[in-house]
C-alpha cells in the first residue's frame, strides 16, 4: 500500500470524526441539515438525553470483555508507549480520539504491522456495536451512516493492509 | 509472583461485625478491574444472609461475608484438567486464565461456591486474596475497604501476625469441615 | 493496489453524500507527543477526600496512564478508621460516567423536555444575566428576587455565598432544614451546642432512629458495630441492619420517642439514680424538670410508644448505671411535630446522668480553626428581609427552612421570587412534596443549576453548568469538627473533562456578569484563586498545606480535651453558663421551658405512616444511578407489614399506588416483610428520578418527593419527615 493510499484512508477517517465531533453550521450546510436541528440531535445521542444518551461515544462503553477502566487506562497506556499525546480533557476511549490515533499510527511509514495489532488490541466489536447503536437511534441518519462507514473500515481495514503489504 | 514458602496466608472473618454495606464487593470490583455488567453472578466475595428471620416483632438477621477459601486441601486444583488451577508456594490458590478451557469442572468441585464465569477473561475466576497487593506489602482490598474491620488478613506461619493471635485467644470455627478442604478462611464464634 | 483502496474507499458511502468533502481541520484530539514515547503501566497515588456523602472520608487514589482505577481508603485518617465504603469505591467511575453534565448547555425546548444546545461559558453566563437583570428590573431592582440554593459537601460553597452576598439577595437556601435543624436546636438550648457523642468509649448505646449500619457517620458506625460488646438499644420502627445488629431491637411508634426519653427520666429521677454531682454543679433548672417528669410513667409510655414499661424501667436502669452510657443524639431528619422538643428531652436523658464532657457521652467538638475566607462587602438599599423571615423561631439566616420558604414564594408572600440560582443541591428530589416545588419551578422566569450529574434539578433548568467531578478539583482545605478533629483537601486525580470547571470559576466567571450599584462588575469581589486561598487557609500552621498534599489529610494532634467544661476551663455556651432542663429562652419565646409531650395523630385504619430512611450503598438521591451500586437495588420498592399486606390483599412483587392526602400519589412496587411496624410503610430514597438522563433510575420505583406531604416545625424550620399519612391499594 502506497503512502498515498494510507493518506486516504486517514483522511477518510478524520472526515468521520468530523461528523462524530459536535456539529457546525458548515457540517449542517454540506449533510443538508438546519444546524439547529442537528445540533439538537446530536446533544441527544452524544450529550444528554431522555433516558440517557443513547449512543455513548466512548468504546469502553461496549466493551463487555473488559472493565471499562481497564480498557481505558490499557489504551492510554499503548498511547504513551507509542508517544502519542491524547486529549485529556475526554476520556481515552472517546472513539473519535481512538480514531484519530488509528490515523496517527496509520500515517507511519510502514507500520501495517502495527495497526494491524493496535486495531486486534482496542478495535474489536465496539465499532459495530457503536454503528448498530446509532442505527437504532439516530433519527437523521446522518450519524448512523458515519458510524457504519466508521465501523466496515476499521473492520476491513486489517485485511486491506494485509492484502496491500502481500502485494 | 509465585510467593514466597514461608508465608502461610490466612484470613480471620468476625461475621458479628459485619454491616452487609457491600463496600467490600464494590472494592474487589475496582480493585481486580470486574465489570459485573449488572450480572450478578458475578463476584469473587459475598454476603450471606437468610433475610429477616422470624416473626415482627421478635426477628433478627445475620450476615456472612466469604470468598475463596484457598484450601489447602484443593478440590478445585485436583480436577483441573488442564492445570489452569494452580497453588502458589504459599499456598494461595491461583488462576492461570489462558490455560482454562472453561470446562467449569471446578466450579462444580468447590463446596463453596467461590468460583464464576467470566465473560471479560474467557476463563473460571475467583479470589486471589488480592495477590498483586499483598506480594507489595499491601492488604487484600476487601480488607483494607471494610469500615468494621470484619476481615484480619495475614501469615500464620508468623505467630506474631494478627491473625495467629486472634486464632490463639478466640473460638473459630470453618465452612463445611466435613469436605475436608482445610480451608483458610476462619470464621469468629 | 491503488484499485483496491479506492473499492475500499468507495465501499459504502452512499449514505453519506458528503463524504470526501468534509472539512478535517487537521488532528483535534491527538498528535504525536512532544516527549516523545513513555513508559506506561505506572501506578501513581493521588491523596484527595470523598465527595460522595457528607464524611469526606481520605483516601489515596490509584491512577494509571491517566485513568482512575480505584480509590484506597487512607489508613491514617482515623476519622474514617481508615475505610472506604461501597459508594466511596464506586466513585471512582463518576468522571467517566456517560451521562454526566459535559458542557454549558442552554435550554431549547419547554422546561423539562431534554431539548439543549451546547453553550460556550460566556454564552451561558450571558443568557442568565439578560435574563436576571431583567426581572430584577422588573421588580423594581431590588435583588431578594433571586433566590440562592447550595449544598454543603463541595468545599467551594463559601464562594456561592459571597457571591449570593455580593449580589444582593437574603434568600438562601441549604440542606439543613430538611437534616438536623431541629436536632441541633434541641442540643443548643441544653447543652449551648451540637456535641458528638464518644462512641469509641461508650459499652451502652441507645440509637433512636439513627440507622448508623446504613447512614454511615464517620467514625461512629465503625465504632458502634466494629466492637461487637457493646450494648446497642435500637428504637426504630423498622427492622434496620442497624436493628439487625443490636442488642435489642424496639419497634417504637412514630412519634413517641419524646415518651420514652420522658419515662425513663421519671425512673432515673424517681429512682434517685441520676448524677447529683454533675446535676448540681453543672446543670439548671432540674427541680422544674423533677416535677415534669413525674407525670410521665412508664405505664403511661407503653401507651404512647408501644414498649413494655418494665422494659423502659430497664434501659433507663442500666443506662444510669452504666457508666460511659450515651443516649445517641442521631443526625437524622426532623420526624413529627414536637422534634425540637424531643431531641431537647434525649440531651436531657444524658444531662441527668451526666453523659456530658465525660468519655462515652455527649462530647462538645474540636476543630482546627483555619483563617478566614475575607472578601469586601457590598450594600444594597434595596434589599428586602428574606421571605420566611417571621415563620420560624430559630431560622439560621445562611440555611432558611426550606418549605417555609417555598409556601411564602408560591404565594409570593411578601414579594416574588423570580428565579433560583442552584448550586449542587438536588431540590426537586430532596424537599418534600416534588409537585410543589415544580409548582414553584413554573412560577420562575430563570432556573440555573449547577451540577455533575443532570439531577432533576438539572433537567428542569433553564441553563445547566457543569462543575467538575470532585476527583478532577483542587478544592481548599475543609476543617472537619469533631472529638478528633480534622482538616481534608481535594486534589485533582485527573484533568477535568469536558469543558467542565470547578465551582469557584463558575462562580467568579458568572459574577463577571452581574455590577453592584456603582457599576462595578461582582467578580471584582473575588481576589486569588483556590491555590492561593489555600495557602491563606492554613496560614497558621507551617507545613500545613504540605502534609495536606500529601496526605489529604492534616492535623495539629489536637482533640477535645474531656473534662474541659466541667472543670470550667470551656465555658457553657447558654445562657445561663450551665446546662439547662428549663430553658427561660424558650419560656420567653412563647415556647414550652419543657419538654412537654404532645400525643400523635392516631392513623385512620388502613392508612400507614410513610417513613424516611437510608440504605447503606446510598447517599439520598445521588448515587442510586451508579452502576455499581445500582445492580444491589435496581428498583426501590415499599416495604408493607405481611399482616397488613394480607388485608389489603397485597403481595411482594404487586405494583401499588400510594397516595397522600395533598395529592401526593406515587405507583411503586410491593415488598411484604416482617421487618416494618404494621401501621407504616417505607421505601428507600433515590429511585423515581424524573430526570430521564440518569438512566438507571428513571422511571424505577418511586421518589420520596413525589410522596412526602411538606411539614415543618416551627422552631428551628426544619422539615416534618414523617407526618405524610398514606392509603395503599394495589393496581
Amino acid at each position: 500500500m502506497t503512502t498515498q493510499d494510507k493518506q486516504q484512508i486517514g483522511q477518510r477517517l478524520l472526515e468521520l470524526v468530523a461528523l462524530l465531533d459536535y456539529p457546525t453550521a458548515e457540517i449542517a450546510e454540506l449533510c443538508g441539515f438546519s444546524f439547529e436541528k442537528l445540533e439538537n440531535c446530536y446533544v441527544r445521542l452524544f450529550i444528554n438525553d431522555l433516558g440517557g444518551v443513547s449512543a455513548p461515544p466512548f468504546a469502553g462503553c461496549y466493551v463487555e470483555k473488559e472493565d471499562r477502566l481497564n480498557f481505558m487506562s490499557r489504551f492510554s497506556g499503548f498511547c504513551r508507549e507509542a508517544g502519542i499525546e491524547i486529549d485529556a480533557s475526554f476520556p481515552p476511549d472517546y472513539i473519535p480520539m481512538m480514531v484519530e490515533v488509528l490515523v496517527l499510527l496509520l500515517s507511519v511509514e510502514g507500520s501495517e504491522a502495527d495497526v494491524r495489532s493496535l486495531v486486534s488490541s482496542f478495535y474489536q466489536r465496539w465499532p459495530r456495536l457503536f454503528a448498530e447503536t446509532l442505527k437504532e437511534h439516530d433519527k437523521t441518519g446522518l450519524y448512523a451512516d458515519a458510524g457504519k462507514e466508521l465501523c466496515r473500515i476499521i473492520e476491513e481495514l486489517p485485511d486491506i493492509l494485509i492484502f496491500n503489504a502481500a502485494t | 509472583m509465585a510467593g514466597a514458602k514461608n508465608k502461610h496466608w490466612a484470613m480471620v472473618i468476625d461475621s458479628a461485625k459485619c454491616i452487609d454495606c457491600k463496600a467490600c464487593d464494590v472494592a474487589c470490583k475496582r480493585e481486580n478491574g470486574i465489570e459485573a455488567n449488572g450480572r450478578r453472578e458475578v463476584y469473587r466475595n459475598w454476603i450471606t444472609s437468610k433475610g429477616v428471620e422470624g416473626t415482627y416483632p421478635n426477628l433478627k438477621q445475620r450476615f456472612e461475608p466469604s470468598q475463596c477459601h484457598h484450601c489447602a486441601n484443593t478440590p478445585c486444583y485436583k480436577v483441573c484438567p488442564t492445570s489452569a488451577t494452580y497453588k502458589n508456594d504459599d499456598g494461595l490458590i491461583m488462576m492461570d486464565y489462558k490455560r482454562c478451557i472453561v470446562c467449569s469442572t471446578c466450579i462444580a468441585a468447590c463446596p463453596y461456591d467461590a468460583r464464576y464465569v467470566s465473560k471479560q477473561k474467557k476463563a473460571i475466576d475467583k479470589c486471589t486474596f488480592c495477590a498483586h497487593r499483598i506480594y507489595t506489602g499491601k492488604l487484600p482490598a476487601c480488607v483494607d475497604t471494610c469500615p468494621t474491620k470484619v476481615r484480619v488478613f495475614g501469615d500464620l506461619n508468623d505467630p506474631e501476625s494478627e491473625v495467629s493471635k486472634i486464632l490463639a485467644s478466640r473460638h473459630y470455627f470453618v465452612i463445611k469441615p466435613e469436605a475436608g478442604t482445610k480451608p483458610n478462611l476462619y470464621y469468629l464464634t | 493496489m491503488s484499485i483496491s483502496r479506492r473499492n475500499f474507499l468507495k465501499g459504502s458511502v452512499a449514505g453519506i453524500g458528503c463524504l470526501g468533502l468534509v472539512p478535517v481541520a487537521g488532528m483535534r484530539f491527538a498528535g504525536w507527543a512532544e516527549a516523545g514515547k513513555q513508559p506506561s503501566g505506572v501506578l501513581n497515588y493521588v491523596a484527595s477526600s470523598c465527595a460522595i456523602c457528607t464524611n469526606k472520608c481520605v483516601f489515596r487514589g490509584q491512577v494509571v496512564d491517566g485513568v482512575i482505577r480505584r480509590l484506597e481508603p487512607e489508613p491514617e485518617f482515623t476519622k474514617a478508621r481508615g475505610m472506604m465504603c461501597a459508594r466511596g469505591n464506586a466513585g471512582a467511575a463518576t468522571p467517566y460516567d456517560p451521562d454526566r453534565v459535559k458542557y454549558p448547555l442552554i435550554r431549547t425546548g419547554k422546561r423539562g423536555e431534554g431539548k439543549w444546545k451546547k453553550a460556550t461559558w460566556d454564552e451561558a453566563y450571558a443568557y442568565i444575566a439578560e435574563k436576571t437583570n431583567k426581572v430584577v428590573a422588573e421588580e423594581g431592582g431590588h435583588r431578594s428576587c433571586i433566590g440562592f440554593v447550595s449544598s454543603e459537601g463541595t468545599y467551594h460553597e463559601h464562594y456561592w455565598n459571597q457571591f449570593r452576598e455580593i449580589f444582593g439577595s437574603p434568600n438562601s437556601l441549604r440542606h439543613p432544614t430538611l437534616c438536623l435543624s431541629s436536632n441541633i436546636r434541641g442540643n443548643m438550648s441544653v447543652f449551648g451546642t451540637y456535641p458528638w457523642a464518644d462512641v469509641k468509649n461508650s459499652p451502652y448505646i441507645i440509637l433512636a432512629g439513627a440507622d448508623r449500619a446504613e447512614s454511615f457517620f464517620t467514625p461512629d458506625t465503625m465504632d458502634m458495630f466494629g466492637d461487637p460488646r457493646k450494648t446497642i438499644i435500637c428504637l426504630d420502627p423498622r427492622f434496620t441492619r442497624t436493628a439487625a445488629k443490636a442488642t435489642r431491637w424496639y419497634p417504637i411508634k412514630p412519634g413517641t420517642d419524646m415518651a420514652f426519653a420522658l419515662a425513663m427520666m421519671h425512673v432515673i429521677i424517681g429512682e434517685n439514680r441520676y448524677d447529683k454531682e454533675f446535676v448540681s454543679n453543672h446543670c439548671v433548672g432540674f427541680d422544674e424538670l423533677a416535677q415534669h417528669v413525674r407525670q410521665y410513667t412508664p405505664r403511661w409510655a407503653e401507651q404512647e410508644t408501644e414498649i413494655p414499661a418494665a422494659e423502659i424501667e430497664k434501659i433507663a436502669r442500666d443506662f444510669a448505671s452504666t457508666p460511659g452510657a450515651v443516649y445517641y443524639p442521631g443526625r437524622r431528619s426532623g420526624w413529627q411535630g414536637e422534634d425540637v422538643q424531643m431531641r431537647r428531652a434525649v440531651a436531657m436523658v444524658n444531662a441527668i446522668c451526666g453523659s456530658f464532657d465525660r468519655p462515652g457521652g455527649l462530647i462538645p467538638n474540636a476543630s482546627i480553626p483555619l483563617r478566614n475566607y475575607f472578601y469586601e462587602p457590598a450594600w444594597y438599599d434595596l434589599t428586602r428581609p428574606r421571605l420566611e423571615a417571621d415563620d420560624v423561631t430559630f431560622l439560621n439566616p445562611r440555611d432558611g427552612s426550606w418549605i417555609a420558604w417555598r409556601e411564602r414564594a408560591l404565594r409570593a408572600d411578601p414579594y416574588a421570587i423570580r428565579g433560583l440560582f442552584i448550586y449542587k443541591q438536588n431540590v426537586v428530589d430532596s424537599v418534600p412534596d416534588r409537585s410543589k416545588t415544580l409548582e414553584l419551578f413554573d412560577k420562575l422566569d430563570i432556573i440555573v443549576s449547577i451540577d455533575t450529574y443532570m439531577s432533576d434539578t438539572a433537567w428542569h433548568a433553564d441553563v445547566v453548568l457543569p462543575e467538575s467531578n470532585y476527583l478532577e478539583r483542587f478544592d481548599p482545605p475543609y476543617s472537619l469538627a469533631g472529638i478528633v478533629p480534622y482538616v481534608v483537601i481535594r486534589q485533582p486525580l485527573i484533568k477535568p473533562l469536558y469543558d467542565t470547571k470547578p465551582g469557584f470559576d463558575i462562580i467568579k466567571g458568572l459574577a463577571g456578569y452581574f455590577a453592584d450599584e456603582d457599576g462595578d462588575f461582582l467578580n471584582e469581589y473575588f481576589e486569588g484563586d483556590v491555590e492561593s486561598h489555600a495557602s491563606n487557609f492554613m496560614a497558621d500552621y507551617p507545613g500545613g498545606l504540605e502534609m495536606l498534599k500529601e496526605k489529604g489529610f492534616f492535623t495539629d494532634g489536637r482533640k477535645a480535651e474531656i473534662g474541659a467544661y466541667r472543670s470550667g476551663k470551656s465555658a457553657i455556651n447558654t445562657p445561663s453558663g450551665k446546662v439547662e432542663f428549663y430553658s427561660e429562652d424558650f419560656a420567653g419565646r412563647g415556647l414550652d421551658p419543657l419538654p412537654t409531650y404532645k400525643p400523635v395523630e392516631e392513623i385512620p385504619e388502613n392508612r400507614f405512616r410513610f417513613l424516611v430512611g437510608r440504605h447503606a450503598i446510598h447517599t439520598h438521591s445521588m448515587t442510586a444511578a451508579f452502576p455499581e451500586l445500582n445492580w444491589h437495588m435496581p428498583e426501590n420498592s415499599v416495604w408493607i407489614n405481611t399482616r397488613s399486606a394480607k388485608k389489603l390483599g397485597i403481595k411482594s412483587g404487586d405494583t401499588v399506588q400510594m397516595k397522600n392526602r395533598t395529592g401526593g400519589e406515587v405507583k411503586i412496587k410491593a415488598r411484604v416483610t416482617e421487618a416494618i411496624r404494621p401501621d407504616c410503610v417505607f421505601y428507600a430514597h433515590g429511585y423515581g428520578s424524573l430526570s430521564k438522563a440518569k438512566r438507571l433510575v428513571h422511571g424505577k420505583g418511586a421518589a420520596q418527593a413525589a410522596i412526602l406531604e411538606s411539614h415543618f416545625e416551627s422552631i428551628s424550620g426544619n422539615a416534618l419527615m414523617h407526618e405524610t399519612i398514606v392509603e395503599i391499594r394495589r393496581v
